[in-house]
């Protein structure tokens, strides 16, 4: 018995079996409800995550020194220490063309409100908001100020091994969520050219099984002076940032 | 050409049906639960093609392959599958005897002593005409367990197709 025998067996005996004709009809019907109600989970996420962050705000709230201050993510996720540096590691020059909508689900200009709209914040400042679509696999950032401290989410694609580019970052842990998933923590003081001690940033890196890594960040201070912190703690903590990495709204569902 | 008036996912799904059709009636045994599984498997398919993020699907007729028999395993590995209607428990093939042919019946009453991942093997390699190694990397199992599981599934199937087939020219 060969393999070209035992598969036209099975193609005989399936040969006369005919989709109803509304088979289709009722996989689309059924296939909008659940896209439907992925996007009710959008919204529902969006409004945990405000919930989330702004309680994060009420218990630790910032010392006024607000100002149009911007953090923006380092997407290299392989640096000793977490960095102001706004770049993606690439030697390819940074390209910023507005009128490009980029990759991602979210549009670059679109990142710092997207990102304030779940922090019910007020977006300070959009100059910051970057992509590189010239740079590996693209990327894009965008970072708002929050009381007097900066917050910034970024997503690329990254279709290397998971979590290994954030473990060289301090304090880092990654976790396996399951079904491709995967959630790095890290903390990190930045050290200045100077050798000055200076603000400290958190972020989680929240990895997709399409292939992207949505990276949130805090600080406690802002990006135009990284050695004076302005609050004691990152201006949001671990638990709310997962909340914005995770929010379906980055995954354009 | 696309038709007039249909989607570029609504004229994939037409094409592949009767395909994924035959798949999941070797999976299921019956033509209804068949049915349900494909029902599920495109709607599945469609929220994906809706979705931005990660591109267009590289091989919508794989990944639609690979959706089926994910469902149909995941559905039986479920306790609880009241909403699968194909979800009997498992070495529950019924055929449809008012609407099956006698090759139907014959087959579908050697998948009944098969269990859940032995059909989906036997799917994949002999209907899909998939590697073992790529039906391995699906199912999650070794190469090795699908050779036995594809064994124990020709076994069954030898006889039957001693008495149906019949080779050209004699």
């Amino acid at each position: 018995m060969t393999e070209t025998q035992v598969g036209e067996l099975l193609e005989r005996a399936t040969a006369d079996l005919r989709p109803s004709a509304d088979l289709v009809a009722g996989a689309i019907t059924d296939g909008r409800r659940r896209r439907r109600r992925g996007l009710g989970f959008t919204a529902a996420g969006a409004l945990a995550a405000a919930a989330v962050v702004s309680g994060t705000v009420v218990l630790a709230p910032g010392n006024g020194a607000g100002g149009d201050h911007t953090l923006v993510a380092d997407p290299s996720g392989s640096t000793g220490t977490s960095s102001y540096a706004a770049q993606p590691s690439s030697s390819t020059p940074a390209q910023a063309d507005p009128a490009n909508d980029g990759p991602f689900p979210v549009a670059p200009g679109a990142m710092a409100s997207t990102l304030a709209i779940l922090l019910h914040g007020k977006e300070t400042n959009t100059s910051n908001d970057q992509y590189h679509l010239s740079a590996p696999d693209g990327w894009q950032s965008g970072a708002l100020d929050l009381d007097g401290a900066s917050v910034s989410v970024s997503y690329q694609h990254s279709t290397g091994p998971r979590c290994d580019g954030d473990l060289g970052r301090g304090d880092t842990s990654c976790t396996d969520l399951g079904n491709g998933y995967f959630l790095a923590t890290y903390s990190a003081e930045v050290t200045t050219v100077h050798g000055k001690t200076g603000v400290r940033d958190i972020g989680v890196t929240y990895y997709t099984p399409d292939g992207y890594k949505i990276n949130a960040t805090a600080s406690n201070g802002s990006r135009t002076d990284p050695t004076t912190p302005t609050r004691t703690d990152p201006v949001l903590d671990l638990d709310a940032l997962t909340v914005i990495a995770e929010n379906p709204v980055w995954q354009g569902s | 050409m696309r038709r007039k008036g249909m989607t570029e996912f609504e004229e994939f799904a037409h094409a592949r049906a009767p395909h994924l059709l035959r798949s999941a009636w070797l999976l299921c045994g019956d033509a209804h639960q068949a049915e349900d599984l494909v029902q599920e498997t495109l709607a599945k398919v469609y929220v994906r093609w809706q979705r931005r993020l990660g591109g267009r699907i590289d091989n919508p007729a794989a990944y639609a392959q690979t959706t089926l028999v994910r469902t149909f395993l995941s559905a039986r590995r479920r306790k609880s599958s009241r909403e699968l209607p194909y979800a009997e428990p498992p070495d529950v093939v019924r055929p449809d005897p008012a609407a099956a042919t006698d090759l139907q019946l014959q087959v579908a009453e050697v998948l009944a002593g098969l269990a859940p991942a032995d059909r989906a093997v036997l799917a994949l390699r002999y209907l899909e005409d998939r590697s073992v190694s790529e039906v391995a990397g699906l199912l999650g199992i070794s190469e090795g367990a699908v050779r036995n599981r594809s064994m124990r599934a020709l076994d069954r199937l030898r006889p039957l197709l001693t008495h149906t087939h019949t080779p050209r020219g004699s």
